[in-house]
């Protein structure tokens, strides 16, 4: 009778049903099929408490400090401060491209947020330089994951939330991976620019550095406010996000005179996009209590022991599988689906759970470019009007670049650690 | 078959709770009830185990003891700062005065009984990241993490503040400084690896740290006469069990130490001083009339 | 006449679906605030005031739940949550209505037994009920009863399944619009406002 639930849940998914009622319907079909019905008492508790749940609340606020950002003007002020710095350089506008979403990813937790922003701004700059389209799109796309690396990051609350893991380490150990990622984009970026001698900007095109770095003074304070008030130990990172609220509101006045409305507006896809979120958490949960009453983890802790993988072989398994998934799962769903799941065993085999966090969110983020359900891609192929497979494909350099990243955060784990430590987030 | 949660990991040496939770599952499979165990978290966290309790989907489950004081507040008796003289006494109360009794009266229509009243470790003292604490004055300029309510009041009548912080948050706030320290049985900070930036200890005697093991009512009503014979003798040996390794737990002062956490000894006097404070607060903890009936059974 | 009256029918129930969707909206935003209000109230005291509030955490993570549930059921409504094959949803005609029971049917399963076990518990006893359980608990610091606050659950369900059926209704009555509420080609995560013309 089990069998019903994929079934099920592939008529559903064909039917257009958004996932999360997907997974909520096949659940409950699911604990029919294993002769639990009885449990499904525990639905409406089990809902509440995996929402009810301290570690998620700065995910609302960084979204919202995101929305108003957004239509605050603040992007645009970042962009021509990236321009001013690093402008000059071969393959310039290229790199102000991966210098924002890095300015850019200090302020928001989302890498959707700033492929969206940035391909509406910069990747008409870029064509007019001379760049082809398909390449600014596809290193929009490409440096937009630095985002959610970059604290603060709503993966990794979430992440943080389904593993009770301190979202102030998660936080405070993106960072290094985070610049690292933009590094080795910019070096990809420069290679570009050598082989396809991309253009530069003339000296007078530029905009003058002293008068840009001071009006984006205040859009550089909201990192600052962020980071400086969780590493220095001032504020959590719920409170630091009611913050990051506070000043972008105050930042957008500033440059734009945000109108009420817009803030209505920003107020209101704050609560939707949460929503959509909880509702996938809420789906899941029904079925991650089903496994745990037939034993599931323990079955796959089991199956992991019983064909002898150790730590380092079965870590290199969860990153094969995780790519996988983010290929055809959307980044909160492979989380709430894989993580409660697959996780634990490598904490038990000695992981530590600060880098296994890192390691897993930087993972299902490149999901977010893959194909066939990539967001990023889709996004900035729906905002530029560039093929969406075209964009995949010319991703791929990029995306192969992110991967050796990714390899470079599992075999040294170091580079995540090594802050957080240094700053006394986490033992050793 | 019957569902046992736990609420700690399956460590016999250092988990007070699992010693009761085994013991009572191993008595009922050794006697013809199967019991079956589920991880930590499997069933969800402390609220939706004890939601599934009340509803008869869980049989037994290890819960922090206040879970049942959302329903009533008797049991918050329990949690009195310097109100009893230990485990005996406690023992005491709850069975020869019946006050386990009284406990479950008002919760079995909700479904759930208090079995037994399980203790963690020998009684909680005063650990900090900044200064040895011989007196109520030495706690002025600290800012203690507090669990709830209660325990801001306790710091405020000991003359120093408290701040509420979420345990997964706690070891960045002791790090930080947006708390200084806490109140805990000894094992915890070693449980927990606290002890690289907790360095000082007062064994202040505080309160025994108690959890509560739960069972359905529906459930245990339901059981015939038979098995619910084999189920209260599972509950007393379990109780034995946990009370025999309370026993075992004296050497934890001395892991402290090797830890590098120094400890600090209370005169009698700063004991009196810190005891005489903390029932200011008994008021808050619980009613007049069940302070009564508390004061009453430890007679 | 019978179909006129079913489209009648299913415009009304349509529009108290959208009536409903305008207060969810209201509702969330509220919340929303709360949110920042409680949390950054809790920055201020800490460091402003002697004593801190301790209902400041409790109260921002109980909007959070308030929030994220309406918000869940206007995310439904307007069609913005994560779909693996978006272009079964803009589907019209006989094909369009197949497709859409289908859908409607996949919430109902998921919502029934959610719905069922918020009002009923053991033996149909509705005190032993999620909603009847909550009235009976207090919250952690906050003195009221958990039912404020466990009630945003049922009632997301309730909502979204009223925009189930005026939705469904409206299919079957031939007077779904030609394109979904959605905004297209969003299948990820909702997309931010365009930030305006090039710089
Ligand atoms: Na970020
Ligand atoms: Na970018």
């Amino acid at each position: 009778m089990i069998w019903a639930a994929p079934v099920l849940g592939a008529v559903l998914l064909a039917s257009g049903l958004a996932i999360a009622y997907v997974i909520g319907a096949s659940a409950v079909v699911a604990f029919f099929g294993a002769g639990q019905e009885r449990y499904l008492a525990i639905l409406p508790q089990q809902i509440f408490s995996k929402i009810d749940v301290f570690a998620l609340m700065a995910m609302p606020l960084f979204i919202l400090a995101g929305e108003i950002m957004n239509r605050g003007g603040v992007t645009r002020v970042l962009i021509r401060l990236a321009m001013a710095l690093v402008g000059r350089l071969p393959g310039g506008l290229g790199h102000v491209n991966v210098m924002t979403s890095v300015f850019f990813a200090g302020i928001s937790g989302s890498a959707v947020a700033d492929s969206a922003a940035v391909s509406n701004t910069l990747v008409p700059a870029m064509r007019e330089q001379g760049y082809t389209l398909t390449y600014a799109g596809a290193i929009t796309a490409a440096s937009s994951i630095i985002g959610p690396i970059v604290p603060p990051s709503i993966v990794m609350i979430f992440y943080g939330a389904l593993m009770n893991t301190s979202v102030t380490a998660l936080f405070i150990a993106g960072i290094v991976p985070g610049l690292l990622l933009a590094l080795a984009l910019m070096l990809a970026n420069g290679y570009f620019a050598w082989r396809d001698d991309h253009p530069r900007a003339a000296k007078g095109e530029l905009p003058p550095f002293l008068p840009t770095l001071l009006r984006a003074l205040p859009a550089l304070c909201i990192p600052g406010i962020i980071l400086g008030g969780i590493v220095f130990g001032l504020m959590t990172p719920t409170e630091a996000a009611a913050v990051a609220v506070v000043a972008a509101a105050f930042a957008g006045m500033a440059y734009e005179r945000m109108t009420l409305m817009a803030l209505f507006e920003a107020l209101k896809r704050t609560a939707m996009l949460s929503g959509s979120i909880f509702m996938l958490i809420a789906a899941v949960s029904a079925l991650g209590y089903l496994g745990a009453l037939e034993r599931l983890p323990e079955a796959i802790a089991d199956m992991v022991t019983g064909a002898g993988l150790g730590p380092v072989e079965y870590m290199l398994l969860l990153n094969v599988i995780f790519l996988l998934a983010g290929m055809v799962l959307d980044t909160p769903v492979a989380l709430a689906l894989l993580v409660p799941l697959l996780a634990p065993v490598a904490l038990e085999q000695g992981a530590d759970p600060v880098h296994l966090g890192i390691v897993l969110c930087f993972n299902l983020t490149l999901g977010l470019l893959t194909p066939p359900l990539g967001g990023c891609l889709i996004i900035v192929s729906t905002v530029t009007g560039i093929n969406y497979w075209r964009l995949a494909r010319a991703v791929l350099p990029f995306l192969v670049v992110e991967i050796a990243v990714l390899g470079v955060l599992i075999w040294v784990p170091e580079v995540t650690l090594w802050l957080p430590r240094v700053l006394g987030f986490i033992g050793g | 078959q019957v569902k046992v949660a736990l609420d700690s990991p399956a460590d016999l040496n250092g988990s007070g709770t699992y010693v009761w939770a085994h013991a009572f599952s191993t008595y009922l499979n050794e006697h013809g009830i199967e019991a079956e165990e589920y991880q930590r978290g499997a069933l969800g966290g402390d609220d939706e185990v004890f939601d599934q309790v009340t509803q008869g989907l869980v049989e037994v489950a290890m819960a922090p003891l206040g879970i049942t004081s959302s329903l009533d507040t008797l049991i918050n008796g329990l949690r009195l700062p310097y109100f009893f003289s230990g485990m005996e006494q406690i023992d005491h109360a709850l069975y020869d005065n019946g006050m386990l009794e009284r406990i479950n009266e008002p919760l079995l229509s909700h479904g759930v009984r208090v079995a037994g009243v399980v203790t963690v470790g020998p009684a909680a003292g005063i650990f900090n990241t900044r200064q040895p604490i011989a007196s109520m004055a030495d706690m002025a300029d600290l800012r203690m993490r507090a669990l709830d309510e209660a325990q801001i009041e306790l710091f405020q009548a000991w003359g120093t503040t408290g701040t509420i912080v979420s345990w997964a948050e706690v070891p960045n706030a002791l790090q930080t400084g947006v708390a200084d320290g806490y109140l805990n049985p000894a094992f915890v900070p070693l449980l927990f690896g606290h002890t690289e930036f907790l360095r000082h200890f007062t064994p202040a005697d505080i309160l025994v740290s108690l959890r509560g093991a739960i069972v359905s009512e529906d459930w245990y009503s339901g059981l015939s006469d038979e098995d619910r014979a084999t189920v209260d003798a599972a509950i007393e040996a379990a109780n034995a069990a946990n009370r025999e390794w309370l026993g075992t737990q004296g050497g934890v002062i001395d892991q402290l130490r090797e830890a590098g956490v120094e400890i600090t000894e209370l005169s009698p006097e700063a004991r009196a001083e810190f005891q005489e404070a903390s029932a200011v607060t008994y008021g808050r903890i619980v009613n007049e009339e069940e302070l009564a009936a508390w004061q009453a059974a430890i007679e | 006449m019978i179909r006129r009256l079913a489209q009648a029918l299913a415009r009304g129930l349509e529009r108290v679906s959208a009536t409903l969707n305008v207060l969810a909206i209201g509702g969330a935003v509220l919340a929303v605030l709360v949110m920042v209000y409680a949390a950054g109230w809790q920055v201020i005291a800490r460091y402003l005031l002697s004593s801190p509030p301790i209902w400041t955490e409790e109260l921002s993570r109980r909007a959070m739940v308030w929030a994220g549930m309406l918000g869940a059921s206007v995310a439904f409504r307007a069609g913005a949550d994560p779909v693996l094959f978006p272009a079964m949803v803009v589907m019209r005609g006989k094909l369009g209505a197949v497709l859409a029971t289908l859908r409607a049917l996949g919430v109902v399963i998921f919502a029934a037994p959610i719905l069922w076990y918020c009002f009923f518990g053991p033996n149909m006893n509705m005190a032993r009920g999620f909603l009847g359980r909550s009235l009976s608990r207090t919250a952690e610091m906050i003195p009221v009863s958990m039912i404020w606050f466990t009630a945003a659950v049922p009632l997301a369900f309730i909502l979204i399944l009223i925009h189930v059926a005026a939705s469904l209704s409206l299919h079957a009555t031939g007077q779904a619009p030609a394109r979904a509420a959605s905004e297209p080609g969003t299948p990820g995560s909702p997309l931010p406002e365009p930030l305006g013309k090039t710089p």
